[in-house]
């Protein structure tokens, strides 16, 4: 198959936009039925900053967030009832440049935000080819949720 | 989950950046699924992190065991290396194959989306992309030297797209480090060969839209041709 482009791509590039742009992928009781198909979800309260529920089957999902240098992604841990990761969902994407992250107003928008209540940026620009985005911080997210069932959920 | 033929969009963490499925169709959600499980298999075979992959076998010299898909890999990054004449050469430099993986776990998950009758999506590895379907989609790039900015391309359909930044760049006929312009984008038929031209590109610019011509492909320098 040959690649069908229009004519005017072959120009340089004209038009740039400002590079801030959010995505919600899925709701809690989205990602809670995608990695615990037909579940129900107890809360547990903990003094925490992750979000834990207990599946009904068995097992755990776990909501939390990290905040990259330009980037804040709300993701969602399913362990099963050994404390294995059975599954990882991206809930939200929100990214920032220009040093807003550290900016106490950029990241005062995100308190007492849900999934439900998306922020409206940009949210059509979808295809961005460039730079590639590093997962770093939710592997390292991950890494903490797992310390934290050793901790707080194993014995439960 | 009820079916539905609306769109549906995912994104995981994979391939050491955050992959997102895009599909419309009926059962899409269940296409995506099966689309991320052909990613997490080449992220297994080709991770140049995990001890456990293909790379560590082939760094070992045990070419027995390997995943057929890498198999695939291996061969088209041999045809690519013969028609950029040695432009583009896994062998010289380690991490060649962990980066073109990412476009074949692309080009993968595109053809298990089709496969799931699914007529319309993107998959986006962390900038490289790949759209399928009628429609025609807007398409951006972010420049590796300029973060800040989104430059909008134009319009794709059925085809995909890299970039490569031009830092730290090794020319494998000489094995040391070249000037080149800032990143270069390659629009292509597939991901795989995307990935793969962006550096022979970047090293020969000059000669960038004739390469890339033999693959069916094209080169745009976002940051203009300016060596740096």
């Amino acid at each position: 198959m040959t690649p069908r482009w229009p004519a005017f791509l072959a120009a340089p590039v004209v038009l740039s936009v400002p590079a801030a742009h959010a995505t919600v992928y899925l709701s809690v009781e989205q990602a809670q039925q995608a990695l615990f198909p037909r579940g129900s979800f107890t809360p547990l309260a903990l003094e925490r900053r992750e979000r834990v529920w207990r599946a009904s089957q068995g097992g755990w999902f776990i909501l939390d967030e990290v905040l990259g240098k330009h980037e804040l992604i709300t993701y969602a841990v399913a362990l099963d009832a050994q404390g294995r990761v059975r599954g990882i969902e991206v809930l939200e994407y929100r990214e920032s440049h220009g040093g807003q992250v550290r900016d106490a107003k950029w990241r005062a928008q995100f308190a007492g935000k849900s999934v439900a209540d998306p922020l409206q940026l940009d949210r059509d620009i979808r295809n961005i080819s460039g730079a590639t985005l590093s997962c770093r911080h939710v592997t390292d997210g991950v890494k903490r949720v797992l310390a934290m069932y050793e901790s707080h959920l194993k014995q439960r | 989950m009820r079916a539905t033929s609306s769109s549906v969009r995912r994104a995981r963490p994979l391939l050491g950046t955050l992959v997102e499925i895009r599909a419309t169709g009926a059962n899409a959600a269940r296409a995506i699924e099966r689309a991320f499980a052909a990613i997490e298999r080449v992220h297994r075979a080709m991770s140049a992190q995990e001890s456990s992959s293909d790379i560590a076998r082939l760094r070992a010299g045990r070419h027995a065991a390997l995943d057929p898909w890498t198999r695939r890999v291996l061969e088209r990054a041999d045809e690519i290396r013969v028609g950029t004449e040695g432009l583009f050469d896994c062998a010289a430099c380690d991490h060649a194959l962990d980066g073109i993986a990412k476009g074949f776990a692309v080009d993968r998950a595109v053809e298990t989306l089709q496969l799931a009758g699914i007529g319309a999506g993107v998959v986006n590895a962390g900038g490289d992309l790949r759209v399928f379907g009628e429609a025609y989609e807007d398409l951006y790039v972010r420049p590796p030297d300029r973060p800040h900015t989104l430059l909008y391309l134009g319009r794709i359909r059925d085809c995909a797209v890299a970039t490569s930044a031009s830092a730290l760049l090794i020319d494998p006929r000489r094995a040391d480090a070249r000037t080149a312009p800032p990143a270069a984008s390659v629009i292509a038929p597939d991901c795989m060969t995307a990935d793969a031209l962006t550096k022979p590109c970047l090293l020969e610019p000059s000669c960038a839209q004739e390469l890339a011509a033999r693959f069916g492909a094209r080169a745009i320098f976002p940051g203009g041709l300016a060596c740096r």
